[in-house]
C-alpha cells in the first residue's frame, strides 16, 4: 500500500486509502517527531492529512498546528498560540488567491509599485514576526493565475497579473539569500508541471477554498515533504546503476561495443545519453556514482569506453561488475564508501533485480523505474532523493575526495606500522571556534553524520549560530588536510558550560577520516579551552542509535568513569586533573 | 444502454471518508444522520466521488444534493452524458 506514495502518484487511490496508509506507516520504527505549524491562506485540512502521509513515508511523524482559516497573517504576527505550540518548522500555505493588491489595467506605474510594496512588506512582516522562533520557515511562492485579463501582454506589461506574480516571486528568491531559515515551496514550478488547468479548480475554490484541485493536493504534499525531509534528514549520497539497458541499450557482453545503443543515431540511443548526462550533473553537485552490474569487469569497462559515452570509468567511485548477487555487491559498495545503506539509490531496468535488492536491503531506495530509458530521470527527481537545501563547495568536491581517499587507502597497505603510515600522511589540522563562514558546512555535517556521532543531536541553522555566538558554549570545528589534499571540516565538538562543568552535547566526525586520531586532537583542544575557562569536570554523553556502535567505548578509553546508565543514554565523567593529552600524528596548525 | 454505477461502491467510499461501518449507509442517508459528515467531509465525499468516476459536478448541481441517492443519480446522469 505504501507504494501508492511513490512516483507516479494516483491521487484518487491516495485519498481512498488515506486511513490504511496512515495505519501502515505508523508501524515503522525510528520515526522522528516534529512539530509542524501550517499557517493557512486557504483551507488546510486535506493538505495536512495528505502531508502527514508523505512525511511518515520519509520517517517524520508530524504533530500539527493548523491556523484558523486564512489567518496566516494574524497568527504569524500575533503569535502567542503558535509560541505555545513550540513548532520545529513553520509552513506558510499561501497562494495567488492571497494577493490582495493586484495591479489593475487602470493603474499607472507608481500605483503598481505601491501594490508590489504592499505585498512584499506583508511577507516581510510575517517573516520578521516569526524570526524569534528560530526555526525553518517554508514559504509557498506564487503560482500563475489561470485567468487572463490583459491578454498576451499579461507577462510583460507592468499592469499584468503574470508580470506581478513573477516580480513577487523574484522578491522571495532574493530574500532567501539573506535569510538562511527561509525556504521556498515552489508551487509556481509545481503548478506549471501539473498544468495550470489541472492545478486550478474554480469549483473547488468556490465550494471548499482549497488553493488547488483535489488531484493536485497529493503532489503538493509530496513536494513539501521532500523539502521538510531535506531540512531534518540527511539526503541520499550515492546512486548505484546497472549497465546493460540502464546506461546503454543492449547487452555489451553479447552485442559487443559496436552493438550497444548509445549515441545520436537512434532516439533510444539519445535517451541513454540524456540519462547519462543527468547522472553526470548529479555528480557535479556531490552525489557519488557507482556501478553494480552482472558482467565481466572487462566488458563493463569496455561499455564505458564507448566513444559516445558521456560517463567514463573514472566517473564511478566504485565499480562492481561480477556475477555475485547484486545486494551483496551493494553492501560492499556501502562499506567501501563508508556510508549507510539508507544513503543509497539503486537503478536497474530489470524488475527482478530491483525486487531482490528491495527484499534483501529494505533501506536502499529502489524506484520502480520500468524499462523505458526515456522515463528513468523522472524517478530520480520526482522522489527528491538528492534534494539539498544548500549546495556547498564540499558537496561539489565530494567525488574528488573519494578519489584521493582511494589513493590514501592504497598507500596504507604499504606500511607495516600504522603509526608510520599516519606520520607519512603529513596531516595538519585547524581546530578552531565556529566561524560564520563555516556555519553552513558545520550545520550540514552535524545533520548528516551518523556513525562517529555520540549524541546524534541535529540542529537548525539558528542553533548553530547560537553555539557560535554564546559564551556558554565551546564550539570547535576540525578541518583536516594531508599530503593528498584537504578534507575540509570533518569534525565538530560542542560543549555546554555550566558552572565549572562542560557537557559534551555534540561530538562527531566524518567517516572519511576515521582512524586518523583526529578525535583525540579534538578532545585535546576541548580540554585546553575548558582549562582556560576554569572547568574542572568534563561530561560525555553517549546515546546508542544502532548506527554509532563504534563510539560506545570511546569515553572509557579516554579514562572517563560511567556515572549513569539508562537504555538510551550513558553519561561519562572525567575530572580534568586526570586528563592527559593524547599525542597524535596530526600537526595542529594554531598551536 | 445507460451505464449505472454500483451504489455499494459509493456507500463504501463514503464509509471510508467518514471512517464508519458501511452497513448503515443507504440512499436516504445524509449529513443529518451519518456521524462525521461535516462540511469538510462533505467536500471530501463530493470530490472523491468526482475523481473516482471521472465526472465533474457544477456549482448548481452540488448545491442541489440532499442525500446519498442524489449523489448517485447525479453520477449516473454524468457518466452517460
Amino acid at each position: 500500500m505504501i507504494e501508492l506514495l511513490n512516483f507516479p502518484l494516483d491521487p484518487v487511490k491516495i485519498f481512498k486509502h488515506k486511513k490504511a496508509l496512515k495505519d501502515e506507516l505508523l508501524l515503522n520504527n525510528g520515526l522522528l517527531d516534529k512539530k509542524i505549524a501550517i499557517m493557512g491562506g486557504s483551507t488546510t485540512s486535506e493538505v495536512k492529512n495528505i502531508l502527514e502521509l508523505f512525511l511518515l513515508k520519509r520517517g517524520i511523524r508530524p504533530e500539527f498546528y493548523e491556523s484558523e482559516y486564512n489567518k496566516y497573517y494574524e497568527e504569524s504576527v500575533f503569535n502567542d498560540e503558535l509560541k505555545a505550540f513550540r513548532p520545529d518548522l513553520i509552513y506558510i500555505h499561501t497562494s495567488f488567491k492571497n494577493l490582495k493588491n493586484l495591479p489593475l489595467p487602470s493603474m499607472n506605474e507608481g500605483q503598481v509599485e505601491t501594490c508590489l510594496a504592499k505585498e512584499t512588506s506583508k511577507l516581510k512582516e510575517i517573516w520578521k514576526s516569526l524570526e524569534s522562533f528560530r526555526v525553518p520557515i517554508i514559504q509557498n511562492n506564487f503560482e500563475l493565475p489561470e485567468e487572463i485579463l490583459i491578454g498576451n501582454k499579461e507577462c510583460s506589461d507592468f499592469r499584468g497579473q503574470i508580470n506581478f506574480v513573477i516580480r513577487v516571486n523574484h522578491f522571495i528568491n532574493e530574500e532567501t539569500k539573506n535569510n538562511e531559515n527561509l525556504y521556498i515551496n515552489d508551487i509556481n514550478y509545481l503548478s506549471s508541471k501539473l498544468g495550470l488547468s489541472n492545478w486550478h479548480d474554480s469549483t473547488v475554490w468556490f465550494t471548499a477554498k482549497y488553493l488547488c484541485s483535489y488531484m493536485a493536493i497529493p503532489h503538493l504534499a509530496k513536494e513539501l515533504s521532500i523539502t521538510v525531509a531535506s531540512i531534518f534528514l540527511a539526503p541520499k549520497k550515492c546512486i548505484i546503476v546497472d549497465l546493460d539497458n540502464t546506461l546503454w541499450g543492449g547487452v555489451v557482453g553479447d552485442d559487443g561495443l559496436s552493438g550497444i545503443d548509445l549515441g545520436y543515431e537512434t532516439p533510444t540511443g539519445e535517451a541513454f545519453l540524456n540519462f547519462q548526462d543527468y547522472l553526470r550533473k548529479l555528480k557535479l553537485k556531490g552525489i557519488l556514482l557507482a556501478i553494480c552490474s552482472k558482467n565481466e569487469f572487462e566488458n563493463a569497462i569496455l561499455g564505458l569506453s564507448h566513444s559516445a559515452s558521456i560517463l567514463k570509468e573514472n566517473d564511478f567511485t566504485v565499480i562492481k561488475a561480477n556475477w555475485k548477487p547484486k545486494h551483496e555487491n551493494i553492501v560492499e559498495i556501502a562499506k567501501e564508501l563508508n556510508i549507510g545503506l539508507d544513503s543509497l539509490v539503486f537503478l536497474d531496468d530489470n524488475p527482478v533485480e530491483r525486487q531482490i535488492v528491495r527484499e534483501n536491503l529494505g533501506m536502499v531506495a529502489v524506484p520502480e523505474i520500468g524499462s523505458e530509458v526515456e522515463n528513468y530521470v523522472k524517478y530520480i527527481y520526482e522522489e527528491g532523493y538528492f534534494n539539498n537545501v544548500s549546495l556547498l563547495k564540499e558537496d561539489v568536491a565530494r567525488a574528488d575526495y573519494y578519489e584521493k581517499d582511494k589513493i590514501r587507502k592504497e598507500s596504507e597497505l604499504r606500511f607495516k606500522d600504522y603509526c608510520e603510515f599516519l606520520a607519512s600522511l603529513e596531516m595538519r589540522a585547524d581546530i578552531i571556534r565556529f566561524s560564520k563562514d563555516n556555519e553552513e558546512r558545520i550545520t550540514q555535517l552535524i545533520n548528516k553524520t551518523n556513525q562517529f556521532n555520540f549524541t546524534t543531536l541535529r540542529v537548525t541553522a539558528s542553533e548553530s549560530k547560537l553555539f557560535r555566538e554564546s559564551n556558554d558554549y565551546i564550539s570547535l570545528s576540525g578541518a583536516l588536510e594531508d599530503k593528498f589534499g584537504p578534507n575540509g571540516i570533518v569534525s565538530i565538538i560542542v560543549g555546554k558550560l555550566t558552572n565549572q562543568i562542560c557537557v559534551i552535547e555534540i561530538f562527531l566526525m566524518s567517516c572519511r577520516v576515521l582512524k586518523r586520531e583526529l578525535e583525540y586532537a579534538m578532545i585535546n583542544e576541548l580540554v585546553s579551552e575548558c582549562k582556560k575557562r576554569s572547568v574542572v569536570e568534563l561530561i560525555g554523553i553517549y546515546r546508542p542509535t544502532g548506527k554509532n556502535e563504534m563510539v560506545r567505548e570511546f569515553y572509557k578509553e579516554l579514562g572517563f568513569i560511567l556515572v549513569s546508565e539508562k537504555d538510551d543514554e550513558y553519561i561519562w565523567s572525567l575530572s580534568l586533573d586526570n586528563y592527559f593529552k593524547r599525542s597524535t600524528q596530526i600537526r595542529i596548525n594554531n598551536e | 444502454m445507460n451505464r449505472i454505477i454500483d451504489s455499494e461502491e459509493v456507500f463504501l467510499l463514503i464509509s471510508q471518508v467518514l471512517e464508519i461501518p458501511g452497513d448503515n449507509i443507504k440512499k436516504s442517508s445524509s449529513s443529518v444522520d451519518l456521524p462525521g459528515w461535516d462540511s469538510m467531509n462533505h467536500i471530501n465525499i463530493i470530490n472523491q466521488i468526482q475523481m473516482e468516476y471521472g465526472v465533474k459536478f457544477n456549482l448548481k448541481e452540488m448545491a442541489s444534493l440532499k442525500n446519498v441517492g442524489d449523489i448517485i443519480d447525479l453520477v449516473n446522469k454524468k457518466i452517460n452524458e
